[in-house]
């Protein structure tokens, strides 16, 4: 007899996501996003992501089904992110889900999208290691956990104490005038710039930040620090290099990340080091990491940037994990918790 | 079943009875109970899933919080069963429910959040005459027989939500789409507003009734010109039709589109303070600013065209100074047109000073001045 089959939904921000997975193995991966409705505004509107998630869970759930070349009837299990995420986001893929296992009459998981952002290395590298260093860098997060057991055991070591690496990137590209989402932009336009042009500040990694915010970071200043340069330079009338303020800015961004995911695999001992959520596809972030790693005698595994975006498929495997270790299911009065 | 309102409810329903119902009241927990609700009325009734022929939804009018629950989980069953799935108004269900002890004319009203209500109205025969239509408190109608209203809006029973949808069908009637409904589009545009939309039909789309804000942008000629102070409140959602159905008017080619407003209004208040000015309850303009203290920056100031130099751009500026001010920020920045003197020396007058310019703006030869006020 084969693995179950198991559907994952992913509706906590702009994505409308449904994955199918068998066992590891990835079968279909279908996403609706309705981040060109979110171009224009800068960032996500959470009202018209709700709508935009109502209008395509079915379209994309049939879209998942013909992928796969599997019909409803054959899904074992439906997992369903429960948080965290934007509330009314988060309602549409709960109430889907709850009425997928109520109508096939199949166990319904509700599960975190942190750990889903993990869980989703299993379709691409196999079971995970544990135990793990797992850092999320994402628009919404930006997590250092310790992942004991996937299914039941993860713990927050550290976390952003304002914006989340995503956000920042956003925000630095508007400073920059570049489109929104900002990340694909300045990592682009950071290959052709110098990382070495302006040195803005690492936030968190003053010695005096290491008794209570060792593993936790911080961008908002660094955000600051970039909008103050630029407006100085306006000032005085020069132009902004934006190749090199951009560079500049990455450079710090990742550094930071991979200094304390490094420094938390060596607190605690710890020799994998997973990467995951949106940011975790910036080619200098997984250039650096591995660098890193390698001089640390790490084994880093970083799941490839198309799975590293919010999507079904990391939802699908998370479900798939809970399934094969035999965690109970939830109920129906599954509840979500926004952000 | 039907969360249009702070209700979750279900019922099943054979073609000729209703085998089983259940209602819970409780605003915050329609995700929760819904599919709890939805197994129970099942097992009472003793119907399997596979059995079912149709799944009726109520589409509101109501708020879109409770509303999608109800349709995507209406919508998923009906995917996953492979049955069709309609709309039913759920006001139509609240009067069916009235009517079915008394023939009389009867207004429904539910709750709408923010001092705002549903209401429809219902001929003697059940036949929906006006609505379903929001409104404030104030402007409720308040003649006939009122099923809910502010004291304690009507919620509906997923009965007769049922029981509409088994005769519609029986009938033979055809789900009518909403497709050209969209209240996220500036009010004065293609005209077709829900009640209209969906007149002399029972039977709709599971798609969210939206409602429309009726169009309160007037004509510049009815307009008077009073010389009273106007009126500066903060914005709501609500106004969002009436304010970007002025701003192609008075910005052409750089109007701020209905989804910029909303989205500006959802960074509110942490990080967006905007108002609006009224005279005679109509909207006369509006205005908002960024607070990332201690600086706070003017993103619009907007006075409708038969309104300009009537004090209204004074008292919009007035009202985000004072609470740029009680927010902590010490600066205020804005950026104007420099060909617009009026409003250069409307901002001098306030004690912004001008500290630099942008050439070629907006648009060639169109350049911006950069301005500055600092907290004395």
């Amino acid at each position: 007899m084969s693995e179950p089959l198991v559907l994952g939904i992913e509706t906590s921000c702009d994505e409308t996501g449904v994955g199918l997975v068998r066992g590891t193995t990835l079968l279909a991966d279908e996403v609706a996003s309705s981040v060109d409705e979110h171009v224009r505004f800068g960032g996500v509107v959470p009202e018209i992501a709700s709508r935009a998630h109502l209008e395509a869970m079915i379209p994309t759930l049939e879209r998942a089904c013909a992928t796969a070349g599997v019909t409803l009837r054959d899904v074992d299990a439906v997992a369903v992110t429960a948080f965290p995420g934007l509330a009314g986001a988060l309602l549409v893929g709960v109430a889907s889900a709850k009425a997928l296992a109520l109508a096939l009459d199949k166990p319904l998981y509700g599960v975190s999208h942190l750990s889903s952002h993990v869980a989703v290395d299993r379709l691409v590298h196999g079971e995970l290691p544990e135990p793990a260093i797992a850092m999320l860098v994402s628009g919404g997060h930006s997590s250092i956990l310790r992942v004991n057991d996937i299914t039941a055991d993860v713990v927050t070591l550290g976390a952003t104490i304002d914006d989340a690496a995503g956000e920042a990137f956003d925000k630095v590209a508007r400073v920059l005038g570049l489109p929104f989402p900002g990340g694909p932009w300045i990592d682009r336009l950071a290959r052709d710039g110098d990382a070495t042009y302006v040195e803005f500040p690492r936030g968190l990694t003053a010695a005096r930040d290491q008794a209570e915010h060792r593993f936790d970071v911080s961008f908002s200043g660094l955000k600051t620090a970039v909008a103050r340069w630029i407006k100085a330079r306006e000032a005085s009338g020069e132009s902004v290099p934006v190749a090199d303020v951009a560079a500049s800015f990455q450079e710090a961004v990742v550094d930071v990340l991979t200094m304390k995911a490094v420094a938390a695999c060596r607190a605690e001992n710890i020799s994998h080091l997973i990467l995951g959520g949106g940011v975790a596809a910036n080619s200098r972030l997984r250039a650096m990491a591995q660098e890193r790693c390698e001089a640390a005698g790490i084994r880093l595994r970083v799941p490839p940037a198309r799975l590293c975006t919010d999507n079904g498929a990391m939802v699908a495997s998370m479900g798939a994990a809970l399934v094969a270790r035999g965690r109970p299911a939830s109920d129906f009065g599954l509840s979500i918790r926004p952000t | 079943m039907d969360t249009a309102t702070p209700a979750s409810t279900v019922a099943v329903h054979d073609g000729d009875r209703v085998l089983a119902s259940r209602r819970v009241s409780d605003a915050s927990q329609h995700a929760e109970v819904l599919a709890f609700l939805v197994r129970d009325v099942l097992e009472e009734a003793g119907v399997t899933m596979p059995e079912l022929t149709h799944i009726a939804c109520g589409v509101g009018p109501g708020p879109f919080t409770g509303l999608r629950v109800g349709l995507a989980t209406a919508k998923t069953m009906g995917y996953a069963l492979g049955i069709p799935v309609v709309g039913i108004c759920t006001l139509d269900a609240i009067a069916r429910e009235h009517q079915a002890g008394v023939s009389e004319s009867v207004t429904v009203m539910t709750g709408a959040r923010r001092h705002e209500f549903y209401w429809s109205t219902y001929d003697a025969n059940g036949t929906r005459i006006a609505g379903p239509e929001v409104a404030r408190e104030e402007n409720l109608p308040t003649s006939g027989i009122v099923v809910g209203g502010p004291s304690s809006p009507a919620v509906p029973d997923a009965r007769w939500i049922a029981q509409i949808a088994v005769e519609a069908i029986a009938r033979g009637e055809e789900p009518a789409p909403l497709g050209a409904v969209d209240v996220e589009q500036p009010a004065g545009g293609d005209g077709a507003s829900t009640a209209d939309f969906i007149r002399g039909r029972t039977l709709l789309a599971a798609e969210a009734l939206y409602l429309r804000r009726p169009d309160a942008v007037p004509p510049a000629s009815a307009v008077p010109s009073p010389a009273v102070a106007p009126k500066v409140r903060t914005m709501r959602w609500w106004d969002i039709d009436t304010v970007s159905a002025l701003e192609p008017q008075l910005f052409a080619t750089t109007a701020w589109s209905a989804g910029t407003f909303w989205s500006e209004l959802a960074g509110a208040p942490d990080t967006r303070h905007y108002v609006v000015a009224e005279e005679l309850g109509q909207i006369v303009g509006y205005a908002g600013i960024t607070i990332y203290p201690p600086e706070a920056e003017v993103q619009t100031i907007a006075v409708a065209p038969w309104q300009q130099r009537h004090g209204t751009g004074r008292a919009l500026l007035q009202a985000l100074i004072g609470e740029a001010a009680e927010r902590g920020c010490s600066r205020m920045l804005l950026e104007v047109s420099a060909d617009n003197a009026a409003a250069i020396s409307l901002y001098e007058s306030f004690g912004f000073e001008i500290n630099g310019r942008r050439r070629d703006y907006y648009g060639a030869g169109q350049d911006a001045v950069l301005m500055q006020r600092d907290a004395r």
